[in-house]
């Protein structure tokens, strides 16, 4: 077996270089702790969309009992969907927040990526690829 | 990844340096030989809580000469372990902080429909006791007070609240103008309730804001890692080509097969370790 090695010429690492393996390796992180949040947030926003259609079925003057902080509140149906509303929007905001905020970090993995690439070519090894 | 090719001439692990005096640049900020080996600058007090900044090694060569390969990889791995050290620490404060967070957000949940409760119904709950003090003796006195705590005027939660874990009960609760809040240290003040508001929100915006400070910290650190790493890699890289170039030297240009990968290492490497 014929070592590559020895062919590969070296190529050598500026400071520029390690400013953005620094970047590329902190912005993966990121990643996934975003796509981590955003999977939490919009599961939330799936659970408070279920509980709103649930509770629009029912008469308003019923009472149901409603999360707030560590405690069953007994509201009635049209006050929970009310508030079910607002969480709704909340959410909603977050989780478009969330998504811009993620592509702009995949953006930006991706253009570091194709730098350090283009420069080590197959002596770098970036890991973080999507899933 | 270990990428090795040739078999036999696996250089052996770095003991002895190789003092090949070439290219030896300029200084590149390296410290005098009998001087332990740090490999870093010092950061003020404030900055990063006074965690010293990884050297970025300009010049490999002027390094490896200066120092050898082996002690200088030394070095570099005990500052690792330290950077690994102060790592872990800011992770556990950090999921400390995280779990304040949503503790502090319900309890200004709560707060915000006691409030509402007390609106709905009472509707002066906010207008006749306007003093916003925290209830003391005098203030209970008041009037304002009176009206809110006895005239059964102001609103009732009606309630399951955790008596226990997975044991509930039932209860009433009188949406009144102010609410105990555990300060800690065993202490509990009763506060109004916009003044415990404001004291929940102070401190959630506290806790985020430290949480965001620590999160600074940690991507200095992986930074400063990450610096040490490639360091590392490098130095070593530069220690098997020296041996290559003697070990051709001394067998008159033999194709000697040798190695350029850092133990368990791809030539350079930034590995993002997923952490959570």
């Amino acid at each position: 077996m014929k070592p590559a090695a020895e062919e590969r010429p070296t190529v050598e690492v500026t400071r520029e270089d390690q400013d953005d393996i620094n970047a590329y390796a902190l912005l993966v992180q990121r990643r996934s702790e975003q796509v981590e949040a955003l999977a939490r947030m919009k599961n939330l926003l799936e659970l408070h969309s279920d509980a709103a259609d649930e509770v629009s079925l029912l008469d308003d003057d019923q009472v149901v009992q409603y999360v707030v902080g560590d405690v069953f509140l007994f509201t009635p149906a049209s006050g929970a969907a009310s508030k079910l509303e607002d969480k709704k929007a909340t959410l909603s905001a977050d989780v478009n927040k969330a998504s811009a905020a993620l592509a702009g970090v995949e953006g930006e993995v991706a253009r570091l990526k194709s730098k350090l690439y283009a420069k080590f070519g197959g002596s770098i090894q970036l890991e973080g690829e999507p899933e | 990844m270990d990428t090795s090719g040739g078999g036999g001439d696996t250089p052996a692990p770095a003991t002895t340096p190789a003092p090949m005096a070439i290219a030896t640049g300029g200084g590149s900020g390296v410290v005098a030989p009998d001087a332990p080996l740090l490999f870093t600058n010092p950061t003020t007090e404030e900055e990063h809580r006074g965690i010293p900044e990884a050297v970025f090694f300009d010049d490999v060569p002027a390094v490896g000469a200066a120092h050898g390969a082996a002690p200088t990889i030394a070095a570099l791995d005990q500052l690792l372990a330290k950077y690994k050290f102060w790592e872990e620490r800011f992770q556990r404060r950090r999921a400390a902080l995280s779990t304040k967070i949503p503790d502090v957000t319900r309890a200004v949940d709560v707060i915000q429909a006691l409030q509402a409760a007390a609106e709905a119904q009472g509707g002066g709950a906010n207008g006749d006791g306007g003093d916003g003090r925290a209830k003391t003796g005098a203030a209970a006195d008041a009037a304002g007070a009176d009206a809110a705590g006895g005239g059964g005027d102001t609103g009732t939660l009606e309630t399951h609240f955790e008596l226990s874990t997975q044991l509930f009960a039932k209860a009433t609760v009188k949406a009144g103008r102010s609410v105990c809040l555990w300060l800690g240290a065993s202490v509990m003040v009763e506060y109004e309730l916009s003044d415990a508001m404001e004291l929940l929100r102070e401190n959630l915006a506290g806790a985020q804001s430290q949480l965001a400070e620590m999160e600074g910290d940690l991507a200095f650190l992986r930074s400063q890692m990450n610096v040490v790493e490639v360091n590392m890699t490098r130095v070593y890289n530069w220690d098997v080509a020296m041996r290559r170039q003697a070990a051709k030297a001394a067998s008159g240009g033999g194709s000697a097969a040798a190695v350029v990968a850092a133990p368990g290492k791809g030539a350079i490497e930034a590995a993002p370790s997923a952490k959570a």
